[in-house]
């Protein structure tokens, strides 16, 4: 052996991992970088702060105080609290906005597709954070609070008398997330500029609101809510949590705007990650 | 190295569709190991060509191996044991140039640690050591085409594919480039495929050459063997009060012919050879600063194929 | 060391273009330091490493930026705020931004209209221009549909089609294929010929030395060399010239070559000498007489691998 080592290049004789795991590998150093932005930690924090006010609602509600009478714990209770971080998740959402775009700007798209990943991995990849950390917000604060109801309250009865909040809390939150994740991946796919595609998104989710307001004003039809992501999520969020709310249309018809907006954004997705535009 | 080794890349007779044009037409081919150049006016097919063995493009006829994997069944484990440098600047947003290459280099199946190590050697090899914990953003021209280099190389690729390495970078960086470039080529053993316009780098790094034309292979072969041997020309400068010079060589039924610059062509019609030449200059008491028998360049075999003489 | 600052002048016109003291700077930032130079008619390599002020330089001959000291002279009037002046030089720079909507012909019949030509003699000029580069049969396809060389060549188009004296190429031949280089090459080399002032700035030493032996090379914001490229070679007196002489008996020719004054070195590769030498002229004159004469075997090829646009500029720019 000999005493001078060689310091160039080396050949590397270790292990390589099977295929697949890359989707992770992006999704990873995805929420690393977020994760390291002061402003997303701040807004990630004062998400919680609404949690922190319903857990002392729960905590007082299954007390002897004569208080406890009026705030007691019932499924509205779940279903309130997860529209009120409506607000964080529109802002969780839009600080993913350069998922992709980013990407097409740096021109990114050229060295992922080079490597041994599948469209699919990467576009998977980039679904995770966004999908994370809208269910951080939601889904994990919610069955938390549940938790502590049966903390404070020392006993399942509650859960068990609604026993659907279960699936419930977690089949809305999933439906929510995947919807803004979508969303947000397939505008950001649109565009080289993150601010642009926030913009975009602020502007689709106004935009509609407004609009159905101004339209049923005008027609006094309660119809045009399905131009609406936001009422169409209020209306599946009515009937999965067996709330006593008039919906303004049936449910069925909510869940196919939601599918239609997701099958969109699949399609946007597919045609602007385009394989063989990576060779120029 | 040259014993009977498996070509990197077999084309047979593939084809390869945009729409109703055929980009790549019926092309049979074979790219050996150690550095071959791919040459090729614009248009010849040259980007389909590469697309198709990265994976990307699968053929419409024909077979196409990649290090004696099939292109159509393998190509993710294709692009795991290939580097591919892109001739566009391209890097992933906001990462430092070592968390970037061990990001590749996780991406194309290094274990984390593994290669995280990885990086910080093959950015030492690229000559980007000391700017490794800065921006990528940050970085000029010539450091852009190293980290390429760099994110091409650190999962230790069998086949590296360059395509125009030196694009931007100055005269110090193109010399600096190619010196890798070579090094990669033949002390490293890795194979190499390097695309470019630049005639002369490919002569510097490469052994082989595959020239594109219009869809098909216009020629392919060894470069020495496809510049053949020198003719009786020669060029020649000298120093000194040239014209007398001049001539004794017309005199002498030579045919000469100045160029713009100082270096004159010689035709010698016969036998006659350098010391012919030498002798004149002596007698005429002119130094000769510059003899060499004219050998066709590259520049000359692709012209040839590519039919523009 | 002394800078060599030996200027051709052709037989033709004078000077076309003339800097003076010629400074730029952005706010603390230097890009031009002091620059006082005469571009002669005919090629002339502008060359540098990068961040050199090439860029600069060739903003402020082509009017694009005022000078923050000195003035730069094109034909002999001061070009900064002459428009007047403008269409007398022809400019393709490096950037590739089109309207990728026009056609090749609108988009260069548009420029030219801008130096000042009516609307009919301008779509005449610009179908010159894009004859000049090949590109007649493709100028009415959009912009967006052409190839990488031949956005290049339309931007050579734009710079020629109203016959300017004055021609500043940036890297013009970026993108092209081995072909179109060497057509292009001899269409600059023609250019210069025909008494037009043609600099080019490129990084690819070998293709300008393929145009013009005559060079203008800028480091730190600062002339570094101007003139002949030999000359300059032969200037840099503390730099010995390196001799490859390939022969048949090399250790003859080793031996016979040691006596002579000057040799400063020797080295021996496959069936040939490299020698260094600070006496170039005595040296080279003693060489030419033993390959004559046989005394020393057969000589069968004399090189100086030093005495390139690649080795001045390598020396050069390290000082």
């Amino acid at each position: 052996m000999s005493p001078i080592h060689d310091q160039g290049y080396r050949h590397y004789l270790g292990e390589r991992e099977p295929h697949g795991r890359a989707w992770w590998v992006i999704a990873r150093s995805h929420i690393v970088t977020a994760m390291q932005h002061r402003g997303f930690r701040f807004i990630l924090l004062v998400a919680w702060a609404p949690f922190v006010v319903r857990a002392v609602q729960i905590y007082v509600a299954s007390t002897n105080l004569p208080v406890a009478e009026f705030i007691a714990t019932t499924p509205e209770t779940f279903r309130d609290f997860l529209a009120q971080q409506r607000l964080f998740v529109f802002l969780v959402t839009i600080g993913q906005a350069g998922l992709i775009a980013d990407d097409r700007r740096t021109n990114a798209l050229q060295l992922y597709l080079s490597k041994p990943l599948t469209r699919v991995e990467y576009i998977l990849g980039k679904l995770v954070p966004p999908l994370a950390y809208v269910l951080a917000v939601t889904l994990v604060p919610a069955l938390l609070l549940l938790l502590l109801q049966i903390v404070f309250a020392g006993s399942l009865a509650f859960l068990r008398a609604n026993l659907f909040l279960l699936p419930a809390i977690t089949l809305f939150s999933i439906i929510q997330a995947l919807l803004s994740a979508f969303a947000i991946l397939a505008l950001s796919s649109l565009s080289k500029s993150r601010r642009f595609v926030s913009i975009m998104y602020a502007g689709v989710i106004f935009f509609t609101a407004a609009m159905y307001q101004a339209l049923r004003g005008i027609t006094n039809s309660r119809t045009w809510a399905v131009i609406s992501p936001g009422e169409m999520l209020d209306v599946i969020a009515n009937a999965i949590f067996r709330a006593r709310a008039v919906s303004p249309v049936p449910v069925y018809v909510a869940i196919l705007v939601v599918f239609v907006i997701i099958a969109l954004s699949i399609v946007i997705l597919e045609r602007r990650i385009r394989a063989v535009e990576v060779v120029a | 190295m040259g014993s009977v080794m498996q070509p990197v890349i077999e084309l047979q007779r593939v084809g390869v569709r945009y729409g109703r044009q055929w980009a790549l037409r019926d092309v049979s081919a074979t790219f050996p190991t150690g550095a071959v150049g791919l040459l090729g006016p614009n248009g010849a097919g040259k980007s389909t060509m590469i697309k198709a063995l990265l994976g990307l493009l699968p053929p419409d006829t024909g077979d196409m191996k990649v290090l004696g994997l099939d292109v159509r069944r393998s190509p993710l484990q294709i692009r795991a044991r290939i580097g591919y440098m892109p001739e566009n600047d391209a890097h992933i947003p906001r990462m430092n140039a070592v968390t970037f290459v061990a990001y590749c280099g996780e991406l194309a199946g290094l274990p984390s640690a593994d290669a995280m190590q990885r990086a910080h050697e093959v950015l030492y090899y690229v000559g980007l050591g000391e700017a490794r914990y800065r921006l990528i953003e940050q970085y000029s021209t010539g450091m852009k085409q190293r980290i390429k280099l760099a994110q091409a190389l650190v999962h230790d690729p069998s086949l590296l594919f360059l395509d125009e390495p030196t694009n931007g970078m100055d005269p110090k960086g193109r010399d600096e480039m190619l010196e890798l470039i070579r090094d990669i080529a033949h002390n490293k053993q890795i194979n190499l495929i390097l695309s470019s316009h630049l005639l002369p780098d490919v002569e510097y790094t490469c052994d082989h050459v595959v020239v594109l034309d219009k869809g098909g292979v216009a020629t392919e072969g060894p470069i020495a063997a496809l510049k053949g041997p020198g003719g009786r020309v020669f060029e020649l400068r000298v120093k000194g009060e040239a014209g007398e010079f001049l001539a004794a060589m017309r005199g002498a039924g030579l045919e000469c012919h100045a160029t713009d610059e100082d270096v004159m062509r010689v035709f010698v019609p016969d036998e006659r050879g350098p010391r012919f030449l030498f002798t004149l200059a002596s007698q005429h008491k002119v130094q000769v600063r510059h003899l060499r028998a004219s050998v066709p360049t590259l520049e000359d075999v692709f012209a040839k194929a590519v039919g523009d003489v | 060391m002394q800078t060599p600052a030996l200027s051709e002048r052709s037989e033709s016109n004078g000077p076309m273009i003339t800097t003076e003291h010629l400074s730029k700077w952005y706010g603390q930032v230097s890009g031009l330091n002091d620059v006082t130079v005469t571009v002669p008619p005919g090629i002339t390599g502008l060359l540098g490493p990068n961040g050199a002020g090439k860029s600069t330089f060739m903003k402020l001959v082509t009017g694009q930026l005022k000078p923050s000291k000195g003035v730069v002279r094109i034909l002999g009037e001061p070009i900064w705020g002459n428009p007047a002046l403008f269409h007398r030089i022809g400019f393709c720079p490096e950037q590739d931004s089109f309207y990728e909507r026009m056609t090749g012909l609108g988009w260069v019949t548009a420029l030219v209209t801008l130096n000042g030509l009516e609307p009919d003699a301008a779509t005449a000029a610009a179908k010159r221009g894009l004859e000049a580069v090949d590109l007649l049969d493709a100028a009415d396809k959009k912009i967006g549909a052409y190839s990488k060389g031949m956005r290049q060549r339309v931007k050579m188009a734009q710079a020629l089609a109203h016959d300017p004296d004055v021609l500043i190429l940036d890297e013009p031949l970026s993108g092209m294929d081995p072909l179109m280089r060497r057509r292009t090459i001899r269409l600059i080399r023609e250019w210069g010929r025909s008494g037009k002032s043609v600099l080019v700035s490129s990084h690819i030493l070998h293709e300008i030395e393929s145009m013009t032996s005559n060079i203008l090379l800028i480091n730190n914001g600062r002339i570094l060399a101007e003139g002949n490229v030999h000359q300059i070679r032969e200037l840099i007196d503390t730099h010995p010239h390196s001799v490859f002489i390939r022969a048949q008996n090399t250790k003859a020719l080793a031996r016979a070559l040691l006596v002579e004054d000057g040799v400063i070195s020797m080295k021996f590769e496959a069936g040939a000498v490299v020698v260094e030498t600070a006496r170039p002229d005595a040296f080279y004159a003693r060489l030419t007489d033993m390959a004559a004469s046989g005394e020393a075997g057969v000589i069968d090829e004399v090189t100086s691998p030093d005495d390139n646009l690649q080795a001045v500029f390598k020396y050069l720019v390290k000082q």
